[in-house]
């Protein structure tokens, strides 16, 4: 019980132990400030973006004016030595300046890991949860994704390489997400990073709705509740594992009691479990706190509603950790960041927002060891934009999954 | 009388004859005050507009805002000062300012300062669609009480907007309306308003074509009824008429006194004084219903008949509009999305020789060549990629389209389009930026934007323009920046200038 409930209360331990890991192998003290100067004016011409095209392979050195780090802060002037597809080395550019295979990134520009979208179902074909089982954990959307959907590579051009595709909401259990790269395999086949993410849960009102389960709250409670009471927590379902501690969930949820009522359901169990409320986000910032939960912002527009934007804020302000969802392929890959800066506008933290882009995400689905920071072995995805990408005029210069470039912006 | 009351009266007397004087005095200083502020009112209405005028009469002292950024069309100054006098910008410097007793110095050390953002393509305050028609206005929709929508605008850092008249095919006219504490119309018929886009069958969409068409037909059909009655009909009958008065006086000349008879023509004939003069005056404006009578006059008749005054054409206010935007004083901005109803604006506008702006544009990067060999501008809303239906999934947002309308040499200009997006006015130009380099997002809304809708003192920085600026708390294309205060025409409308 009590290995279970640390797996879950150390989120932000973990993270900030990553950080530490890498700025010690880094061996500097990264600069933690906020935007770059206005340094964009050189890095529009076309003749230095060319200029940026790196000479990839078995091990190569990028020299960057500004590195995302782990933190969300933008650090000066460093350099990132990729070896057969994953990070070796972080260090300062002068340190790195005469390897043989090292390329200089033009003025003001931000060597990023890429991207990741959360709540995407982006390259999905048809229903991808079950319509008919109200509990039914064991789905895999996974089985359903073609990397070669139209949107796919939509996504990769505006700088994200990977996606967390969640099944539903269509049931109170919809089974397990998954985290896909949104270049393909040199195969051709879907690059899968984690076939069984998290698991969703869902307390919206199709859950509640359907024909075959619960039809209010208080049902949906109680059938949770004899599910988890009568469930063996070691027979490796995927409900057990969820319960033991081992599987993260993902909760749905539009209004602020059901996710109060399942916030204190689960802890029971020792599960802390990431929020995807948008519209009650501001009433459950607070308790979502105090539980160390994380959460799920956007899709953020120029349209969205002050509850919206005021959720983004309350979630930042009460210390939660938020990622981002862009809402592909209903929205443009642009929307992930438009959501991010957004939330910026309307106060959350940018080195927060920047967080949200990429570790707090990569956490969130479950793949921060493999993808989403620019941290020693981790893998050599990244995006490389012309400026702070927050700022919605920074462009995407370059793509690298794995450390071979997969994209390079034609003008 | 007691003597009590008589001392009283006395008392109140004396009391009253001080109390008179003491009047006299406060009703001649105020007399003189009255009489000078009406001097400064009465100099100062030459040419200012409302708020600026209020700003001289009771903040009438200059304001300095020292060693801020100050951004200009051709980049930033660092350490700048600006001098603000009369809601004008009297100068700019990076020297010491010089500093009068009353001068108001405001330390902006830290902050960018901008012209205020103006939008080109705003639904700011709108309020329903006012059924629309040439005569519609745009301003009388404008609900200037919205405090929300204005502050919010003011938070983006917007202080001017365009807002389009909506409703049927042709909707009327557009205004730009000045963000100040109390909104101003800058323009009332700043552009005719068409819409080709609402409508969703092609027969219809065909239908509203043929109808602007044929409404912009009988504007000038009007004009030419118009013209031939001043030009022709009523030369004419004042000709007739002067022949008929030639020939009543030879006549009477001839039989004596014999002219009894009373009718109105024997009596205008009769007096020299009331020779019928040239109606010029009351036909000058052209405008008339386009069946206009070419009624009266030359008709065929011999001498003999009587010569009958030729009905004039009445006056057509939206034929007035039409012919407005004919003569080319006012753009046409032409909502149109689908490349084929970009095309018949295009074609609607050499047809008339109209000034064609398209509004929205969607497809605009499909006909980017057929535009710019048109000459047609576009007016550009919410970018490709922001738009709600901006996804992979619908095919007909194209985020290249800004950059291939830069390529082909199309002059593009970007609002925040419809929804209610002012605040994001900003933002929205750097999304354009993004995939099309060569805008500079900060000019787009700001000296691109004034040069559009034909403001030559607004959109820069500039000595002389107005003192409509934004104090930004960073960079404004960093979305943690925010707006610390907005001053327009020299006064602060929101936020506090710092100390």
């Amino acid at each position: 019980m009590s290995d279970c409930m640390m797996h879950n209360r150390t989120f932000r331990r973990t993270l900030h132990r990553t950080t530490a890991r890498s700025i010690a192998a880094a061996g500097l003290t990264v600069a933690v400030g906020l935007m770059p100067a206005i340094a964009s004016a050189s890095v529009s011409s076309a003749s230095a973006i060319s200029a940026s095209a790196i000479r990839d392979g078995h091990d190569h050195v990028i020299l960057a004016p500004h590195v995302l780090m782990p933190d969300g802060s933008l650090a000066d002037d460093m350099a990132v030595h990729v070896v057969d597809g994953a990070i070796k080395q972080i260090g300062s550019m002068k340190d790195f300046a005469d390897h043989p295979n090292a390329t200089r990134l033009p003025d003001g520009a931000v060597l990023s890991p890429g991207l990741i979208d959360l709540a995407a179902s982006v390259g999905v074909r048809g229903a991808n949860s079950s319509t008919t089982e109200v509990l039914d954990p064991n789905p895999s959307v996974v089985e359903a994704f073609d990397p070669h959907a139209p949107g796919v590579r939509a996504a990769l051009e505006a700088g994200i390489t990977a996606v967390m595709i969640i099944p539903g909401p269509n049931g109170l259990v919809d089974g397990a997400t998954a985290t896909v790269r949104t270049a393909p395999e040199d195969d051709g086949s879907a690059d899968v990073l984690n076939a069984e993410g998290a698991m969703m849960f869902s307390m919206g009102s199709a859950a509640l709705a359907t024909a075959n389960g619960p039809t209010s709250r208080a049902g949906a409670m109680q059938l949770l509740r004899s599910t988890m009471r009568n469930m063996d927590k070691n027979d490796g379902s995927r409900m057990s594992r969820v319960m033991g501690g081992d599987m993260p969930a993902v909760l749905v949820a539009d209004a602020p009691e059901d996710v109060s009522a399942m916030l204190r359901l689960m802890d029971r169990q020792g599960v802390v479990p990431t929020i995807y409320a948008p519209n009650a986000a501001v009433e459950v910032a607070a308790e979502v706190a105090e539980y160390e939960g994380a959460a799920i912002v956007g899709p953020l527009g120029f349209r969205s509603g002050d509850r919206l934007l005021m959720g983004a804020d309350a979630l930042d302000a009460a210390g939660v950790p938020i990622a981002f969802a862009g809402g592909l392929p209903n929205n443009s890959p642009d929307q992930l960041r438009m959501t991010a800066a957004i939330a910026v506008r309307a106060g959350v933290d940018p080195d927060a927002a920047r967080r949200g882009l990429t570790s707090t995400a990569a956490r969130i689905a479950g793949v921060e060891d493999t993808i989403g920071s620019i941290a020693v072995g981790h893998a050599a995805d990244f995006t490389i934009f012309s400026g702070d990408p927050l700022r919605m005029d920074s462009r995407v210069l370059e793509v690298h999954v794995r450390g071979h470039r997969v994209h390079a912006a034609s003008h | 009388m007691s003597h009590v009351m008589k001392s009283a009266m006395v008392c109140r007397g004396s009391a009253r004859t001080a109390i008179a004087r003491r009047a006299l005095r406060f009703r001649s200083r105020t007399a003189g005050f009255v009489a000078v502020a009406a001097m400064a009112m009465a100099t100062v209405g030459l040419a200012r507009p409302a708020s600026a005028q209020i700003g001289e009469m009771f903040g009438g002292r200059a304001t300095v805002l020292t060693n801020a950024t100050v951004m200009t069309p051709d980049g930033p100054i660092e350490n700048a000062n600006v001098v603000i006098r009369r809601g004008a910008i009297a100068s700019i410097t990076t020297d010491e300012p010089q500093v009068r007793g009353r001068t108001q110095v405001v330390d902006a050390s830290g902050l960018v300062i901008t012209p205020g953002l103006i939008d080109v393509h705003g639904t700011l305050g709108l309020t329903g669609n006012g059924g629309g028609g040439p005569r519609n206005r745009a301003s009388d929709a404008f609900d200037r009480y919205d405090t929300d929508a204005i502050e919010r605008a003011w938070r983006g850092g917007v202080t001017m907007v365009y807002i389009p008249a909506r409703g049927g095919s042709i909707s009327g006219t557009g205004a730009v309306m000045k963000l100040g504490s109390s909104v101003q119309e800058v323009d009332a018929g700043n552009a005719l308003c068409i819409d080709l886009d609402s409508g969703a069958s092609s027969l219809a969409r065909l239908g509203r074509v043929q109808s602007i068409r044929q409404q912009f037909k009988q504007a000038i059909e009007y004009r030419e009824s118009r013209e031939i009655y001043a030009d022709e009909q009523l030369p004419e009958y004042e000709k007739k008429l002067a022949e008929q008065v030639e020939a009543r006086k030879k006549k009477e000349a001839e039989e004596g006194a014999d002219g009894e008879k009373k009718d109105s023509a024997a009596l205008v004939a009769g007096d020299e004084d009331l020779q019928p003069t040239p109606r010029r005056r009351r036909g000058g404006r052209p405008g008339a219903p386009p069946a206009a009578g070419r009624g009266g006059g030359g008709g065929g008749g011999g001498e003999a008949e009587e010569a009958r005054k030729p009905r004039e054409p009445r006056a057509n206010r939206a034929a007035d509009v039409l012919l407005r935007a004919i003569d080319r004083e006012i753009p046409v901005r032409i909502v149109a999305h689908r490349s084929a109803d970009i095309l018949n604006a295009i074609a609607l506008g050499e047809e008339f020789g109209l000034r064609v702006v398209i509004e929205g544009g969607h497809e605009a990067g499909l006909v980017a060549d057929a535009l710019a060999a048109a000459d047609v501008s576009v007016v550009m809303g919410p970018a490709p990629t922001a738009s709600p239906y901006g996804g992979p999934r619908f095919l007909r947002f194209d985020p290249h389209a800004p950059a291939a309308l830069a390529a082909a040499g199309v002059d593009t200009v970007i609002g925040s389009g419809v929804g209610g997006a002012t605040p994001y006015l900003l933002m929205n130009a750097q999304l354009v930026a993004s995939h099309a380099p060569s805008v500079n997002p900060l000019n787009a809304v700001t000296v691109d934007a004034a040069r559009f809708l034909g403001l030559p003192d607004h959109g820069a920085i500039r000595r002389g323009g107005a003192a409509d600026l934004v104090l930004w708390s960073g960079d404004p294309h960093d979305p943690g920046s925010s707006v610390v205060a907005v001053m327009i025409d020299g006064r602060t409308v929101f936020g506090t200038l710092p100390e």
